[in-house]
């Protein structure tokens, strides 16, 4: 992304990543993991998704610092 | 199947040997074998952070997962949200520990609440809460030689492992005297732990999919075999107490004492900080990955083994290989070991300047640094030692996950005080020790009795069922639920009650906002031996004169200095830098005490500037929307003022330097470091006396002041103006005495065009002038000759002929005079006719002419200019300029004197060299000697015309000349001309 444009690289990342999930909630997407990952494994998968964000949000809080 | 062959003193062994690696890890750590970019690497501070995975996470996982389900994960996933805040709750916190130099959670609670009623209080509850979770490292390490060798192991076996880990944690964890200082071995040995266990875990992991279950396919035909079992881990979610383990997780994460030396007290970055919100719940899921798959195969293979301790039993129960056994042992040491280290490093640290130095402070004629020393270590030998006494009092019937939250609920009780320390500013140390209070007393009620009654230790029945099933809440949440919540209730009516002392106001202020108001008020002492003096009557003056150096080397300030604003520095450097060696409230007071400051003296208007700036400048609150754009123009002004072409300079009414711009750098050679918060009369000579006879004086102008700098005469004009100090009038509200701010103008350059443009105005009217006088005079001198030659024709007198005689050589040489002057006045008008010519010809020609002198035949005038130069301009002005030079250095020097006419061609320019070894010309005439009319000479020896003419003939040939001249050692003449080559002045060819 460029910032000249107004997209900061974390930011944009943050949104791609809600998007994202909100598209892996809906059939049949979410059949389709939900079948191939192990049910056991679920939880994990949420856990993943949470140290997604904050790794995202480091990267934006980062950038944020260097800005200043 | 069962394959056990492993002996008790195996397996010692093998933990001696594994703590023997941990010790060459540390050792080459700290000995520079390992490099300063992979010791200090942001990976290896994550995985430092790993020591919160204890004997709980590696073999009390699984037991947990057995009882409560995924809520094993919560534990963890607390971990993370609390990482997840890392900016807003970390970070801020690391701050804070850095800035001061706290060292552990009791330093900042007693730092923020100033009480060190507070710092004991947190000291001891965080002691007694921490034993049974050391109690329990020490028990996973005993049970899991008893789960390898089916025996029970001695207790000397637990006694022998407690030794070895109280040398490992002196060696490595005490090997300074203070806390203060970082724990590079250490570290990388905790990693190291880290990595340990999570390979470790993984290999069995492994081992359990591939080995016992045959891979992911056969496991999950297992799983499809067997619902109930993956239905067991999901069904206490929906009905356990997750949220409170959540909680409690989170508030472990940074308050645990080894997570909280790990994270901000042996932490070198806030990147690492940052790098570890992701990284470090990252290598936590990869831990726990394997806990389920363990857990199944131990329900598969384990028989009757507790499920706490399958990690080892499926090892060998499923037939793994020994070497995977033992490597599962040692991991489990690992995680108990690292967790037992660091823990017990930090409680020394707590216990040392909360307890100890409080109750025993030592005497100054002690050694500090020792006794210090000692007594971190002598404390390290206790905490190790007390949770074994604890692992010999427990009846071992809890799990290891209960022993753990029983813990984990005790540093709970610290959350409301974070959250006072870095959100509420109305928080007090009332409020604090009442919730605390409550919290502990709840707790000790709703953990420690029952669990000491479990153990048979005192006999106490509660009753707490009945009431725990009243309110329809597990143990867990019960104990921790009512303990946070009177704590809470009481901490925050407990603040309300009261309002916060100033001092706690201050520093509330300071680590909301992390910024301290300016410090108010002038040191005593007034000077840093002094301050050595002061302090050493409390520390003794070995660690007095050790403390004040360390404090002028972490500020870059001289020992002379005495200045009242960088004394004031020292001061707050002192405060922090004892803070870190006898904590926060002991060095505050000794501060206090020794170092007293005079609050009747204003603080300088330049240190609250320079103060605010370096704190907007580290400011954590990052400035947004107007406060951003404010500060724009702010740093835009003051660039303004830097960056102006004309000195500025600010006075403080107490005649302080406040400002000192980059051009009053350049002019007065005083950079601002140098001038700002000095008092004017403290600046360099002549500035001091300069500026203040400035701000004395009755005009706001002041044009064309001379001063002498270096040596050198140097021109300006001054306007000043007063300034109020806005702090003074916002404070009192009445006007404040003015500052002012001077502006400098340096003349020096203009002021040398003007005297050289009037140097020049005055040759050219001179010369027009010897034009007039020439030709006036030439005329009736012709006629006074003709006239007396006529006589001496006509007369045979002998007196008259003598007298005509004289009156002939008289105007000869009037005509001598005329005819220079004309030359001289001719000069500039006739135009030059430049050509090539030979300068080593030309001084020889010279020379010639000049030996038909007087003078010149008893001086010898040697040339020694290379052949090879030439110059381009008129040879016989050239020729006359080294006849005038050459005869008046004949003229200076004594009969058998020599004169030397060098040259040599510079990059850009020509230089040649007429030097003598005669009288030389005073100083004060050196600058006149090109004045026309001005001679040395006796009357009739010269016309004061000859240097002059020479000047003019340089000028127009584009050159300089310089005279550079020592009396009673001779004189140098040096002329310059352009490139070699003379090029001539336009106006001039």
């Amino acid at each position: 992304m460029d910032p000249r444009n107004g997209h900061v690289g974390g930011r944009d990342s943050l949104v791609l990543l809600v998007l994202l999930a909100v598209f892996l909630l809906f059939d049949p997407v979410r059949s389709w993991w939900a079948n191939a990952l192990p049910h056991w494994l679920w939880p994990y998968g949420v856990w993943a998704g949470l140290i997604a964000l904050t790794w995202l949000s480091y990267r934006q809080w980062g950038r944020d610092r260097r800005e200043l | 199947v069962t394959d056990v062959s492993f002996e008790i003193w195996h397996l010692y062994l093998a933990a001696v040997a594994y703590l023997g690696l941990l010790f060459l890890i540390a050792y080459a750590t700290d000995h520079g074998w390992i490099p300063q970019r992979l010791a200090r690497h942001p990976a290896i501070y994550v995985l430092s952070l790993g020591v919160y995975a204890t004997s709980w996470t590696y073999y009390g996982s699984v037991g947990f997962a057995y009882g409560q389900g995924y809520n094993y994960l919560t534990i963890y996933l607390g971990v993370t949200l609390a990482f997840m805040l890392a900016p807003v709750l970390l970070a801020p916190i690391l701050r804070l520990v850095r800035e001061y130099q706290l060292t552990s959670l009791a330093d900042l609670f007693a730092f923020r609440y100033r009480s060190q009623t507070i710092g004991i209080v947190v000291t001891l509850f965080m002691l007694i809460g921490t034993l049974p979770y050391i109690s329990l490292q020490i028990r996973a390490i005993t049970e899991s030689v008893q789960v390898l060798t089916s025996e029970v192991p001695p207790v000397m076996l637990a006694v022998s492992v407690c030794v070895t880990l109280i040398l490992f944690a002196i060696l490595f964890g005490a090997r300074h005297s203070s806390a203060r200082e970082r724990h590079g071995g250490l570290v990388v040995a905790i990693a190291f732990e880290s990595l340990v266990k999570l390979v470790a875990l993984l290999s069995v992991g492994s081992f359990a999919l591939f080995g016992i279950f045959g891979g992911p396919t056969a496991l999950d035909q297992w799983l499809s075999a067997n619902p109930r079992v993956l239905q067991s881990l999901y069904d206490p979610v929906r009905e356990g107490p997750w949220t409170t383990l959540l909680l409690l997780a989170f508030t472990a994460a940074f308050l645990l004492p080894r997570q909280f030396h790990m994270t901000f007290t042996e932490n070198r970055s806030e990147g690492a900080l940052m790098r570890a919100s992701w990284g470090f719940p990252l290598y936590l899921l990869l831990l726990n990955l394997a806990i389920p798959v363990i857990l199944w195969a131990g329900m598969r293979v384990g028989g009757g083994m507790s499920p706490d301790y399958y990690v080892l039993g499926i090892t060998l129960n499923g037939g793994a290989p020994k070497w995977l056994s033992l490597f599962a042992f040692i991991g489990g040491v690992s995680a108990a070991t690292a967790m037992i280290v660091v823990t017990t490093l930090a409680l020394s640290s707590m216990c040392l300047n909360h307890l100890l130095l409080p109750a025993s402070y030592p005497d100054p004629t002690v050694d500090l640094y020792r006794w210090l020393l000692w007594g971190r270590r002598v404390l390290i030998a206790m905490i190790i030692m007390g949770g074994l006494g604890f692992y010999e009092l427990l009846e071992h019937n809890q799990g290891l996950v209960e022993l753990g939250l029983i813990s984990f609920v005790a540093v709970a009780q610290f959350l409301p005080g974070v959250i006072g320390v870095l959100y509420w500013r109305r928080a007090t140390r009332l409020g604090v020790l009442l919730g605390l209070a409550g919290g502990i007393t709840t707790w000790t009620i709703t953990l420690l009795l029952p669990l000491l009654a479990d153990s048979q230790i005192i006999r106490a029945d509660l009753g707490l069922t009945e009431i725990q099933a009243l309110f329809g809440l597990s143990h867990w949440e019960f104990a921790t639920f009512w303990s946070l919540a009177i704590n809470a209730i009481l901490f925050v009516a407990g603040s309300l009650v009261r309002a916060p002392s100033p001092e706690e106001s201050e520093v509330a202020y300071a680590c909301c906002t992390e910024s301290f108001a300016p410090p108010r008020g002038v040191v005593r002492a007034s000077s840093t031996e002094q301050f050595k003096q002061s302090l050493a009557r409390v520390i003794g003056l070995e660690a007095a004169e050790k403390e004040v150096a360390r404090a002028l080397s972490d500020l870059a300030m001289s020992p002379l200095e005495t200045h009242p604003g960088e004394l004031r520095r020292l001061r707050e450097r002192l405060e922090r830098n004892l803070s870190g060696l006898l904590g926060p409230q002991l060095a505050h007071m000794i501060v206090n005490q020794r170092l007293e400051l005079d609050p009747g003296t204003r603080t300088a208007l330049a240190d609250t500037v320079r103060y605010a700036e370096q704190r907007i400048e580290r400011s954590r609150s990052e400035l947004r929307g107007l406060a951003a754009e404010l500060d724009v123009l702010r740093r835009y002004h003051r660039q303004i003022l830097v960056d102006l072409p004309l000195g500025v300079c600010a006075i403080s009414p107490r005649r302080e330097v406040t400002l000192w711009n980059l051009a009053m750098e350049m002019m007065s050679g005083v950079s601002a470091d140098a001038a700002l918060d000095r008092n004017v009369v403290q600046l360099p000579r002549p500035w001091n006396a300069f500026l203040s006879s400035v701000i004395d004086a009755s005009d706001q102008h002041i044009y064309h002041r001379e001063l002498e700098v270096d040596g050198q005469p140097r021109w300006f004009s001054l306007h000043k103006a007063a300034v109020a100090d806005p702090s003074l009038v916002s404070v009192s509200g009445e006007p404040s005495p003015p500052g002012m701010v001077i502006l400098i103008e340096d003349l020096t350059e203009i002021e040398t065009l003007e005297a050289e443009l009037a140097h020049s105005e005055r040759l050219a009217s001179i010369g027009r002038l010897a034009a007039g006088v020439a030709h006036e005079i030439g005329n009736p001198v012709t006629g006074i000759a003709s006239l007396a030659q006529n006589l001496r024709d006509e007369s045979e007198s002998a007196l008259v002929g003598e007298s005509v005689e004289q009156i002939l050589q008289q105007t000869r040489r009037i005509n001598n005079i005329v005819t220079t002057l004309m030359s001289f006045s001719r000069s500039g008008d006739i135009s030059l006719q430049p050509e090539y010519f030979a300068l080593t010809g030309a001084v020889d020609e010279a020379i010639q002419l000049v030996r038909l002198s007087r003078s010149g035949k008893r001086i010898e005038c040697l040339n020694r200019c290379p052949a090879e130069l030439e110059i381009f301009g008129d040879r016989q002005r050239m020729l006359q300029v080294f006849v005038n030079l050459l005869t008046n250095a004949c003229d200076a020097s004594a009969a058998g004197d020599h004169v030397e006419v060098r040259a040599q061609q510079q990059p850009e320019h020509l230089e040649i060299e007429i030097r003598d070894n005669g009288q030389g010309i005073p100083e004060a005439l050196v600058n006149r000697v090109f004045e026309p009319f001005f001679t040395t000479k006796q009357a009739g020896d010269g016309t004061g015309l000859g240097l002059s003419l020479v000047y003019k003939i340089i000028y127009d040939h584009g050159g300089n000349i310089e005279i550079d001249s020592t009396p009673g050692h001779g004189t140098r003449v040096s002329i310059l001309l352009p490139q070699g080559v003379a090029q001539p002045r336009r106006e001039a060819l």
